[in-house]
């Protein structure tokens, strides 16, 4: 009896499950299917097979879509900021935070109370000063403004990465100073090694912004070679206003690499929200 | 940065007057000659051609093609930004009724000089486009193209109704239209027979047909909300309302797009358009044997037959260095032999895409055209009528006023239309709004309050000294430090040179941007010229009432920014749905996913993989699931609203659901905070929950009593998180609200979106500042509120507050 009842509720429960997935997963696959249809095919809605299976598969979207903007540049220019930035925001973030961290100075905590604060600041506030320098510079409409702040270090990265250096026991430091460490070698063959995760966490969210950033680009960059892809895509949209089946295309290879990167470090990923609790 | 400013502008007055003769010794020196504004439609290619076709002739300049067009124009914040880096392009195709608002800034240069020394014809233009480019007596661009709107009919729609010539006048429009008109459902349709503002007509064709004004003879005042205009606006409403009212059938437009295969009037969804010459082109490509006509729009009873041009210019930015070969590439594209060559390769590209037929476009200069259109015929007789009915209407086609307001006149006129359609306002209170509104703005720029420059020597001053006293603190501690312990100076001095980069970004970043921007929000800002201080009055107009007339005489207090108003309630709207409800979701999906099941990681992944979409991405994909015509959304939920007898909701068309779409899409992505929540679920140790059960507590009171309480810390740190985010909303807001609108009826209008659009296409960088001022303080205190509260509920395990 209480077996059967614990069964339909078992039942119940994975229809609940698939029902909700599915609802999460139609629209993504809805994408997929939209960007391999024709032009006429996307205007069709007397029958769920219209709205839903592409006839006939058009997979020259992509190619098309590809060609229309300048995809391939707009996929390098992304990749070229988020590397720069990945770089940028480890190298300097992982001294700040050990510095937060391990090292006693004057003013300390204070500071630390400071770099939490700029969390809560909203960039916009900063947007147009900001822009002010990078145009006196010469930089406007180049890639460095997307990319130079970010080896000044992020508050939220300095964060994330003092919580896991704390969690190091000290022992394994001092061992390394007894044996005639300097702090920087402390930091690259001791410390760095053992919070590889955290590091990787600080990597996928890096990627996941750089990637994501719309406001940046859309203040900076105006030379059409220069794009990234999420202002080329909004001028993809633009420009191609109602023709679904290339938007479609072209979001769909947006959203691929993130997808990638998702299945291949899934377990960073989650322990990275786990400690922060930002999502990506 | 002011004397940065009167540098640049020095030289480039310099630069203008040596120009000529340091091009003539420069001849040969290779230059990059940067262009923009040239758009990547297929209908372009021809011109793409011709400026490689410019660069094979003179070898030494090399073309950089930039910054293409959209539907209408250059992104103005692109040029804006450029010409403030003082790297603008050196030639812009730019929309004609833009260019004087940049004249009037300074950002362009006049081309008189050019114009008399090549004798150029300016008799064989016409009218409306030379006199569109032309700004205090000075000409800004040379006119490259133009169209006209005219009203195609389709002859077999027609004739089925029994009509054998085109509507005469505005009553047989409307009349025809609403019996040509086909609904299959509450919301949708089969056919329309005509909707006002769909195609290209705006009020300004209904509104001069009726002899309305929107502007005064010497462009100080606004006179938009004139009677005439009133009944051109309840002309269209009435329209409207006949055929199943106004948003409604923008559901219906939204649908296709235009041009293509889904053109509506190739396809025969609409029966009557207003429409530009533009559409001819893919009639030819789709449809070369449609059987249609074109005719003047008709014009209310005994009004003026007239139609309006827009098109384009090709116009020099003032600090363009190459100012001469500029205007060489600009006559090489803009006259005869560069025509010909553009509209050669243009019909050879149509060729390739199997497009068998090629129609000019329409040139800006009488002779021109009789060229282009012998040379390259109509592939039909009834389609060459139709391009003589086209040239034969230039001669008597108006213009938009030219003003240094033509931008913010073109958007309140837009935006007044829409509020009136919708039946937000009535016709004359929505005139009468925007009238206000290009009033206010031509005010400021005839009248120009007189405000002292900005002392940067002061602001400078100032800053140092905060800066001072800050590190006199910190240098004191570090003093003190050094004299009691001599042990720790070395990890010390380590630890000072390892947030060296932080403390650098710190200050240059945010300390001295935030200071700056806190000094901007007192000035009065515009990038081109020196700051000036103003005072109050930006926190003035944002928050400030005055009086204002009312439609029946009387006065009454009115917000003096009411978008101020409406984005910080749109923001708010948002964020007081979009919070909990994202909480709730979250949490939900999460109790459902700590379930041990089978397959959970799989459930896990797929409630997951929506969150990390990029924003982007996201926004595109909903705005296409959100159509309200061929959309996934709607395609599911109409069967079970019909039941109901309900129209489907018009998603982003719609001023009331644009709202209830964004938040669907945004909790799209709610499985991302699920992580956290999953977390927090397993923290909390079984043995309350098996104490609950002992004492007799369902699964709700354990919910509430258990779960609820012990997840406190989770909900209070998701609520803070959730709220800052919301009030920062932007990228998907900008994405579906297609810009420069914010949505219909400015119903997507957030506080970041309306700080943007100050700052990066109204030029109102003081402005802005002030509006990003106070959402860091609407932060600041809801955040501090937040954490004041949180501790009378906030259940920390190991105790201690928030």
């Amino acid at each position: 009896m209480l077996n059967r009842k614990k069964q339909s509720r078992r039942v119940a429960l994975h229809l609940i499950l698939i029902i909700g997935s599915l609802i999460f997963v139609v629209p993504l696959f809805w994408m997929i299917a939209t960007s391999l249809k024709t032009e006429e095919q996307t205007q069709m809605v007397d029958n769920w097979r219209q709205v839903f299976i592409p006839q006939p598969v058009k997979w020259n979207n992509y190619a098309e879509a590809l060609q229309y903007v300048n995809l391939i540049a707009c996929f390098k220019n992304s990749l070229h900021v988020a590397a720069l930035s990945i770089a940028g925001t480890l190298i300097s973030c992982a001294f700040v935070a050990y510095s937060f961290a391990r090292l006693r100075w004057p003013g300390r905590d204070a500071i630390f109370m400071i770099v939490i604060a700029t969390m809560m600041l909203p960039a916009q506030v900063t947007m147009v000063p900001v822009f002010l320098i990078y145009a006196r510079i010469g930089w406007v409409n180049t890639l460095k403004p997307l990319w130079v702040g970010s080896f000044f270090g992020s508050a939220f990265f300095i964060f994330l990465l003092r919580q896991f250096f704390m969690t190091i026991p000290k022992e394994i430091e001092e061992a390394a100073k007894i044996d005639g460490c300097g702090y920087f070698r402390a930091i690259f063959q001791v410390m760095l090694p053992l919070i590889k995760p955290a590091l990787l966490s600080v990597i996928i969210f890096q990627f996941m912004w750089s990637w994501n950033d719309f406001l940046g680009p859309l203040v900076y960059i105006q030379s059409r070679d220069l794009m990234t892809l999420t202002l080329g895509l909004q001028a993809f949209t633009y420009q191609h206003a109602g023709q679904w089946h290339y938007l479609m295309a072209a979001s769909v290879m947006m959203t691929m690499p993130v997808i990638i990167l998702f299945f291949a470090l899934q377990r960073y990923f989650i322990e990275g929200v786990t400690l922060t609790g930002i999502k990506g | 940065m002011n004397r940065f400013i009167k540098a640049a502008l020095l030289f480039v007055m310099i630069a203008a007057l040596f120009a000529p003769c340091a091009a003539q010794t420069e001849r040969q020196k290779p230059i990059t000659l940067s262009i923009w504004g040239i758009p990547e439609y297929d209908r372009y290619r021809g011109t793409h051609e011709a400026i490689k076709e410019f660069q094979r002739r003179n070898p030494h300049i090399k073309i950089l093609v930039g910054a293409p067009g959209g539907s209408t124009d250059v992104d103005p914040q692109k040029l804006l930004t450029a010409v403030a880096a003082g790297e603008p392009p050196d030639l812009i195709l730019q929309d004609r009724f833009t260019i004087s608002g940049w004249a009037a800034r300074g950002a362009f240069r006049p081309l008189n000089d050019f114009v008399e020394r090549d004798g150029v014809n300016t008799e064989d233009f016409y009218p409306a486009c030379w006199n569109e480019a032309i700004y205090r007596d000075k000409i800004y661009g040379i006119p490259w193209d133009t169209d006209a709107r005219a009203l195609y009919y389709n002859r077999a729609i027609l004739k089925k109704y029994g009509y054998e010539r085109p509507p005469a006048d505005w009553d047989e429009l409307a009349e025809w239209g609403a019996k040509m008109t086909v609904k299959t459902g509450v919301n949708r349709y089969e056919q329309v027979g005509f909707a006002p503002m769909w195609g290209n007509s705006f009020l300004y064709l209904f509104g001069w047909q009726n002899g309305a004004e929107f502007l005064s003879e010497d462009g100080t005042r606004c006179l938009m909300s004139n009677p005439q205009n009133a009944a051109a606006l309840e002309w269209m409403k009435k329209t409207y309302d006949a055929i199943g009212g106004y948003l409604n059938v923008r559901g219906f437009e939204g649908a296709g797009g235009f041009g293509g295969t889904v053109d509506p009037f190739i396809t025969g969804r609409v029966a009557m358009i207003i429409n530009g010459n533009w559409v001819l082109d893919d009639i030819v490509r789709y449809k070369p044997d449609l059987d249609f006509g074109v005719a003047l729009p008709p014009a209310p009873k005994g009004g003026e037959a007239l139609t309006w041009s827009g098109g384009f210019a090709l116009a020099i930015p003032a600090a363009s260095k190459h100012a001469e070969d500029a205007w060489e590439l600009a006559k090489w594209l803009a006259f005869e032999e560069g025509m010909m060559y553009q509209s050669l390769r243009q019909k050879e590209f149509n060729k390739t895409i199997q497009k068998d037929y090629f129609i000019p476009r329409l040139s800006c200069q009488r002779s021109l055209n009789e060229k282009l259109f012998k040379e390259f015929p109509a592939p039909n007789q009834n389609l060459q009528n139709v391009i003589n009915t086209f040239l034969q209407m230039l001669d008597r086609s108006r213009f938009r006023p030219v003003t240094p307001a033509g931008q913010t006149l073109w958007n309140e006129q837009l935006l007044a239309t829409y509020l009136a359609l919708a039946g937000d306002l009535s016709p004359q209170e929505a005139l009468s709004q925007a009238a206000r509104r290009v009033q206010d703005e031509l005010n400021r720029l005839y009248i120009p309050p007189d405000y002292p420059p900005l002392r940067w020597d002061w602001v400078i001053a100032i800053g140092a000294l905060i800066l001072a006293v800050l590190i006199g603190i910190w240098a004191a501690a570090i003093i003190k430090f050094c004299r009691t312990t001599r042990l720790y100076r070395k990890e010390a001095a380590f630890g000072i040179l390892f947030i060296a980069p932080w403390l650098l970004g710190f200050l240059i970043f945010i300390f001295g941007p935030m200071f700056v921007s806190l000094v901007f929000s007192f000035c009065e800002y515009d990038v081109i010229h020196p700051a000036k201080f103003a005072g109050i009055s930006n926190y003035v107009e944002l928050f400030g009432f005055h009086k204002v007339p009312t439609v029946d005489g009387g006065m009454v207090w009115a917000p003096r920014d009411p978008y101020f108003w409406k984005c910080v309630w749109n923001t708010f709207y948002l964020a007081a749905v979009g919070v909990p409800l994202g909480m709730i979701l979250g949490l939900a999906i999460a109790m459902l996913l700590n379930a041990e099941v089978k397959g959970i990681s799989f459930y896990r992944t797929f409630f997951y993989l929506p969150s990390i979409v990029p924003a982007v991405a996201t926004a595109v994909l909903w705005f296409w699931l959100l159509n309200p015509q061929i959309g996934g959304v709607n395609y599911v939920i109409r069967p079970v609203l019909e039941l109901m007898r309900l129209g489907a909701p018009q998603w982003f068309d719609s001023p009331v659901w644009s709202k209830p779409g964004l938040l669907l899409m945004l909790m799209w992505g709610a499985g991302g905070s699920m992580i956290i929540w999953l977390a927090g679920l397993k923290g909390i140790s079984r043995q309350y929950y098996e104490a609950a059960e002992i004492d007799g507590a369902g699964p709700v009171k354990r919910f509430f009593y258990v779960t609820l309480p012990m997840l406190s810390p989770y909900i209070f740190f998701n609520l803070v998180i959730g709220v800052i985010g919301y009030l920062q909303i932007f990228t998907q807001a900008y994405i579906v609200s297609q810009p420069p609108s914010a949505g219909p009826s400015n119903s997507l209008l957030v506080i970041v979106f309306y700080l943007f659009n100050n700052a990066f296409a109204y030029f109102k960088m003081g402005y802005a500042s002030a509006l990003a001022w106070i959402l860091f303080i609407i932060i600041l205190i809801l955040t501090l509120l937040q954490f004041r509260i949180a501790r009378r509920w906030v259940h920390y395990e190991g105790g201690g507050g928030a």
